[in-house]
């Protein structure tokens, strides 16, 4: 080296490694570990999800589908986000799901209350014909809206595609949430 | 007079010494090179993934070959197995020759690379497979992120090893960087694919983890090797140490802060959102710090010449600025109503990931390859127009995203004011067009991006098995002399 600084002003591996690991240590404690112990993280409000067995399969594919990549399940607490929900999402509406899928891009239109949205939701159709008309979006979005920048999942079995359906037409906001 | 009877053993032996630090980490270069591949395979993979955004269903076959399952690939292998394997390889090259200390446990160091290898391999296929957590950014299953941080934590073995046998007490400024970076890494993975929460508290864990992932370990060893390569390839001495210092202790202070600042206006609490906005604000005093000194080092210039590492060393700072000030601007609540969940995100991530985290680590690979390989650079002038190529790159995909973000995010407002909704049917489609030009000009910059990282790979290849040999002094000093 050609310029050594005088002793005062040395800095060895020791404080290096040491002063890192405490700041990467305080940013954890500070925004994960406290807000993570937060009881309001944890208490179950009115509009926390009940996913039944069928939901949570579903659930599953649209995790392995990576559908949480272009949409959002949250309704932010914004003049624009206004007219998604009744409310904004809060903490504790979110504890039935694991992963998250709060998502942080909208490729895609937002899908925390989507199921509110499904053809015939608002005229009462039973809950089958709202699960056959989201089945066939996502089969074919393509004949719904011309020119959809969604990708078709013709290639999921009808099974699977029931399974996602059923999944997203259960994600509904209707009663306050 | 004791030192004086053992003046000449003690000579005889540094002088081994000096030649044993001399001899490169075989390690290193292995690390080097399958970053170099893994880079250009996620190169061609995010390429894909940007076209199918415009063109739904665009080369899908089948479930593998969808968005929604290319996607988290193309991040996990340019990330941890391109960007993060170069970076670590040019840091185990690096501890050894700021240290001058003959590499160390480079067969450890070999099998953390090939368990980064084979975890990163595996865990593709596996999510193509649809074996994904559904984190973004983290999407590899345990069963691949735990060996792939134990692989990063062989190779810190061995960089901290080397670091131990070095000459001097004292730290160079970039190996305080190289340090929290290489440490950070495997730790950051661990912390985030361990814990088993839910809801909100999964978000929190998540940006926190992924957030650290890009500035704490991809941008720091990103910055620390700009450290050493600008001082060495303009032939002077580090501008100022003062300024290196707030760079470092303001960067590992605040960075950890900064991923909350993703969460604005979601659910999570809002004091915790204010400490991100407050971050993102605070960090831009580290990245300019560490900016100022790597431009007056240059200024301070005693050659003329400006070869790959050192041009793209420089990008990467302005690059480093930019994204900084950027994020800082667009941090707060009122800005974030407007471009908070809009593409912008992605415009921001992309600036400092390929453009800050990519150009400062390719800086290394270019200033390091020689003297791994013993052979000169196979072609420097293609090397260092290469990162026109990549600046243009990264340029275009950032700004196209930036805008459509900013398209979106006006539009959305715009129709909310008008008593629509934007979120839903036509309006909905109103703003997807809109954007949709903004997303094509975003895949010329995606191709931008491959074209650099097929270039990189062809140098690394043709440099390593071409190459002319090194001479004597060359390989003493391949590109410049010690800072």
């Amino acid at each position: 080296m050609a310029d050594i600084p005088p002793v005062s002003r040395r800095l060895t591996l020791l404080p290096v490694l040491l002063g890192s690991a405490v700041l990467l240590g305080s940013g954890f404690a500070v925004t994960v570990a406290l807000p993570t112990a937060d009881a309001v993280t944890t208490t179950v409000t009115d509009a926390t999800r009940a996913y039944t067995k069928g939901e949570v399969a579903g659930r599953e594919i649209y995790v392995n589908q990576g559908c949480v990549y272009c949409h959002t399940q949250q309704v932010r607490d914004t003049f624009t986000d206004a007219k998604l929900a009744q409310r904004p999402t809060r903490p504790g509406d979110t504890l039935a799901d694991r992963p998250a899928n709060l998502g942080e891009t909208r490729y895609g239109p937002d899908l925390r209350c989507v199921g509110d949205r499904v053809p015939g939701a608002d005229a009462g159709a039973d809950r089958a014909a709202q699960v056959e008309a989201m089945a066939d979006y996502l089969r074919d979005p393509g004949a719904v809206h011309q020119d959809s920048s969604m990708p078709s999942y013709s290639y999921l079995s009808g099974k699977d595609l029931d399974r996602l359906a059923s999944y997203l037409v259960g994600l509904s906001c209707d009663g306050g949430r | 007079m004791a030192l004086a009877t053992t003046a000449a053993p003690a000579e005889t032996n540094a002088d081994a010494r000096s030649r044993s630090w001399e001899q490169p980490s075989g390690a290193a270069l292995t690390w080097l090179t399958v970053g170099a591949a893994f880079l250009l395979l996620g190169a061609a993979l995010t390429l894909v993934t940007a076209i199918q955004l415009v063109s739904p269903g665009w080369g899908t076959l089948g479930p593998a070959t969808s968005i929604g399952r290319l996607r988290p690939v193309a991040t996990t292998i340019v990330g941890f197995g391109g960007l993060g394997m170069i970076g670590t390889g040019v840091a185990l090259d690096l501890a050894r020759r700021l240290g001058r200390a003959p590499a160390q446990l480079d067969l450890l160091a070999k099998a953390g690379g090939a368990l980064v290898t084979l975890s990163v391999a595996a865990g593709s296929i596996a999510l193509l497979m649809g074996h994904s957590t559904g984190r973004p950014g983290l999407e590899l299953p345990r069963l691949f992120s735990v060996p792939l941080a134990l692989g990063l934590l062989l190779a810190a073995a061995a960089f901290f090893r080397t670091m131990a046998m070095r000459e001097s007490d004292d730290l160079h400024p970039a190996l305080w960087h190289l340090s929290a970076g290489v440490l950070a890494g495997p730790l950051l993975l661990l912390l985030g694919s361990l814990p088993r929460v839910a809801g909100v508290n999964d978000e929190v864990v998540r940006v926190f983890a992924t957030n650290g992932l890009l500035l704490l370990w991809l941008v720091s060893l990103g910055i620390g090797i700009a450290l050493y390569v600008v001082p060495q390839a303009a032939r002077t001495a580090l501008y100022s140490r003062r300024l290196a210092a707030i760079g470092f202790w303001g960067w590992v202070a605040i960075a950890p802060l900064t991923g909350a600042a993703r969460l604005v206006s979601g659910p999570a609490q809002e004091w915790l959102e204010t400490i991100g906005i407050a971050s993102m604000i605070a960090l831009v005093v580290p990245a300019l710090a560490v900016c100022v000194n790597l431009s007056k080092t240059y200024t301070r210039r005693t050659s003329l010449a400006h070869p790959a590492d050192l041009r793209s060393a420089l990008l990467g700072a302005a690059l480093l600025a930019l994204s900084s000030v950027l994020g800082a601007v667009t941090a707060g609540r009122t800005a974030g109503d407007v471009l908070h969940l809009t593409v912008f995100a992605d415009g921001k991530a992309e600036m400092m990931a390929a453009g800050v985290a990519g150009s400062l680590i390719l800086a290394g690979l270019w200033h390091v390859l020689p003297a791994l390989s013993g052979r000169r650079q196979a072609n420097p002038m293609l090397a260092a127009r290469s990162t026109w190529w990549l600046g243009a790159g990264v340029l275009l995909v950032a700004a196209s995203l930036l805008a459509a973000g900013f398209v979106q995010g006006a539009l959305w407002t715009e129709s909310v004011r008008e008593g629509g909704t934007a979120f839903t049917g036509a309006g909905w489609r109103v703003v997807a067009d809109s954007i949709r030009p903004l997303l094509w000009a975003r895949v010329i910059g995606q191709a931008l991006l491959l074209a650099t990282a097929v270039l990189v790979f062809q140098q690394v290849l043709a440099t390593t098995a071409y190459g002319e040999p090194l001479d004597r002094d060359d390989a003493a000093h391949p590109q410049a002399r010690e800072g």
